[in-house]
């Protein structure tokens, strides 16, 4: 209960900063992206941890468990590169057109860019419809977490409901000053107590250098015939295929495109402060990436990690129904009645043992707790209830995804539409905090009511980036190209639209392949004479031989659409070409 | 202040013009680094271990991010988009005085 008071107390700390940047501004430019002010250290501490999700910790950790240290490959060093990058070319340009014509959102620059308005709404709905997922599992992970570091006496719909009010309440009161505010707070949090948590589990194991050559030993021994399977596979990339991997580096580019980012951009001050943000992009991704993806890895490992998360499973009850006896040995090695040294526990970890291939199976793939049980293990209760804290913050990145809806709303639609000539500038700033409670109500009673559903959610945000990385095209061509049209946007839009629409209905009509992880088989249907084209793995649909994520053919496609229908159009009106591209 | 820096008012413009080679450079740089990160050659082993306990496909993958850190540090240093600040404020200013007439 002593790590549950902790996060309690920070959260009235976040609670305090949020509400404590305050302002009773009536200038919606103040409101919705912080009277475009902020300085450097902010402008990158609070654009980073808008960018980590929970998954940044929690997923990848997870995901670790399963496929090994290549998930920091796959997701990070990339994002490292492809980020910074996107946001030096287009993250600069997209806050110049903010400072240039006032624009606050992405569709208020794609309307004038273009000569488009009701496009501009297309592009807005499909954006929205791939932001929501973000801020019910936000919620949803809030309630996790707080259930999880008080060892389940703050019941999860408690812990939802306290997230949605904390955040509603520093989005609604401090805008994106306030938002900012908080993220700074969050990002320093988690770097500083992610440091020690690292330092602190790494003990508690006994030293990683005997944890590495004991899983090693697994893919020397003579007796290894399935590399992928023996527990020594996480710490190389046996369960990651080199198609997968590669089509994974289309994936960052949905970070400009995601809207709280874009708007984020707009919050600078100066364009200076994008100079050192790029710079340190990539070393604060590896030093929260680092540690989350190695301590998930090593921790299949630990027999007391691996019993806690088969205990804790939904498929627990009916292997003990099954196999009473091992359960209650996976039961006692979990509540530490048997030590992790034991000779007893040593089978959860074993490979030549069927015990661990069974409680493998009952875990499947719910790993995401693996960074909180690891955190109950080997750290003090205070210590964990820091570490529990700095997870909540990452947890509450949905507060950026909540303010970007609401300036969308409040911009994109209220504005668009005359609202604010209508009822006023104070009216267009009170739609969108009234916007911003009625989505946490939403969000809220969403994710208590189909809480065992969360994986249809992060099946949806699994989609939400391959989705925005397909726009990327959109805002490259609006930037750099005179020659784009409002109808090339349409086609683009429709394409990805069509493609996730396609994807969700491929994965939700066909089974999951049997047999061990990694497993898939070709889709009949999709065959063009012998070769295959799309493929279904347990989690995803994966294109041709060489399982690439769809984002690959998404991305293509939309940049064929973008280009072919820009030239079959007519492109926009002289003048406003010369206020985008003014002569040099 | 932390948060927010000083008026507006004097912002340095000067804009050094862009070097020649600056883009081919940095694209070099750029596919360096990318290929650096598909180190399929090195795909199935642990070896070489780094302090003993950091597998290769981890801290060259690290190295990665630590490459790329110093290729933006190059973006910024060789292709500074200083013109679009320069512009930027100049119409800001006008679009502010604008609104306020």
């Amino acid at each position: 209960m002593i790590a549950a008071l902790v996060v309690f107390a920070y959260l009235a700390v976040v609670l305090y900063v949020g509400i404590f940047a305050f302002r009773s501004s009536t200038k919606s430019e103040d409101f919705f992206v912080a009277n475009r002010s902020l300085g450097t250290a902010v402008f990158l501490l609070s654009l980073f941890g808008s960018n980590m999700t929970s998954f940044a910790i929690l997923g990848s950790s997870g995901l670790a468990f399963r496929q090994g240290i290549g998930v920091y490959g796959l997701m990070a060093s990339i994002s490292g590169l492809v980020i910074p990058l996107s946001i030096f070319i287009i993250g600069t340009r997209i806050w110049a057109i903010g400072k240039k014509f006032g624009h606050m959102t992405q569709v208020q620059i794609f309307r004038d860019r273009w000569e488009c308005g009701h496009i501009g709404t297309v592009i807005f709905a499909l954006q929205a419809l791939m932001l929501v997922p973000y801020i019910i599992i936000g919620v949803m992970g809030g309630g996790e977490t707080l259930a999880g570091v008080s060892g389940g006496k703050v019941p999860y719909e408690i812990g939802g409901a306290v997230v949605a009010l904390v955040v509603m309440s520093y989005v609604f009161f401090g805008g994106m000053r306030g938002t900012a505010f908080v993220n700074t707070l969050q990002t320093v949090m988690f770097l500083v107590f992610g440091t020690i948590a690292f330092v602190v589990i790494a003990n508690g194991m006994g030293g990683f250098d005997k944890i590495v050559a004991e899983l090693n030993a697994t893919m020397t021994s003579s007796a290894t015939t399935q590399p992928t399977t023996q527990p020594g596979a996480v710490l190389t990339r046996h369960r990651i295929s080199e198609g997968y991997f590669f089509s994974y580096m289309f994936i960052p580019l949905s970070s400009i495109m995601f809207p709280h980012i874009a708007i984020f951009c707009l919050t600078a001050k100066r364009m200076a402060s994008f100079r050192k943000t790029v710079i340190f992009y990539p070393l604060c991704i590896m030093a929260i990436w680092l540690p989350a993806v190695y301590l998930g890895a090593v921790s299949v490992s630990q027999p007391n990690v691996v019993a806690q998360m088969a205990v804790e499973s939904a498929d627990f009850k009916a292997f003990k129904e099954k196999s009473p006896a091992q359960a209650q040995l996976v039961e006692d090695v979990a509540s530490g009645t048997i030590a992790s040294d034991d000779p007893r526990a040593k089978a959860l970890v074993d490979p030549n043992k069927p015990l661990r291939r069974q409680v493998l199976s009952v875990i499947g793939s719910n790993t995401d707790g693996v960074m909180l049980t690891l955190l109950s293990k080997f750290s003090p209760a205070f210590l964990a209830g820091l570490l529990g804290a700095a997870i909540m913050a990452c947890v509450m990145a949905s507060d950026s995804q909540i303010l970007a809806l609401s300036t969308m709303w409040s911009q994109d639609v209220f504005r668009f539409y005359e609202g604010d000539r209508r009822f006023g500038e104070k009216a267009q700033i009170w739609s969108a905090r009234i916007f911003v409670v009625i989505l946490s109500v939403i969000a809220y009673v969403i994710a208590i009511a189909v809480h065992q559903y969360a994986s249809i959610f992060e099946l949806a945000i699994q989609y939400a980036f391959s989705g925005f990385a397909s726009m990327a095209p959109i805002m490259l061509a609006c930037l750099f190209w005179k020659r784009s049209t409002k109808w090339g946007a349409l086609a683009a839009t429709l394409w990805v639209a069509a493609c996730l629409v396609a994807a969700a209905l491929i994965q939700a009509n066909t089974p999951d392949p049997k047999g061990p992880p990694g497993s898939f088989y070709g889709l009949e249907w999709s065959k063009i004479g012998d070769y295959t084209l799309l493929y279904r793995e347990a989690v995803r649909v994966s294109f041709t031989e060489y399982r690439f994520l769809l984002v690959f053919p998404m991305f293509v496609g939309s940049a064929l659409c973008m280009i072919v229908f820009s030239l079959l159009t007519k492109p926009p009106s002289r003048a406003t070409i010369e206020r985008y591209f003014p002569a040099k | 202040m932390l948060t927010q820096e000083g008026p507006a008012e004097a912002p340095r413009l000067a804009v050094k013009p862009r070097k020649p080679w600056a883009v081919p450079v940095l694209v070099v740089a750029f596919l360096g680094v990318l290929v650096m990160r598909h180190d399929f050659w090195q795909w199935r082993t642990t070896e070489p271990l780094l302090l003993g306990f950091l597998p290769v496909g981890l801290w060259w993958q690290a190295l990665v991010s630590l490459c790329a850190s110093v290729f933006m540090w190059l973006c910024v240093t060789l292709a500074w988009p200083g013109h679009l600040e320069a512009e930027a404020i100049v119409a800001e200013k006008k679009r502010l005085e604008d609104k306020k007439d």
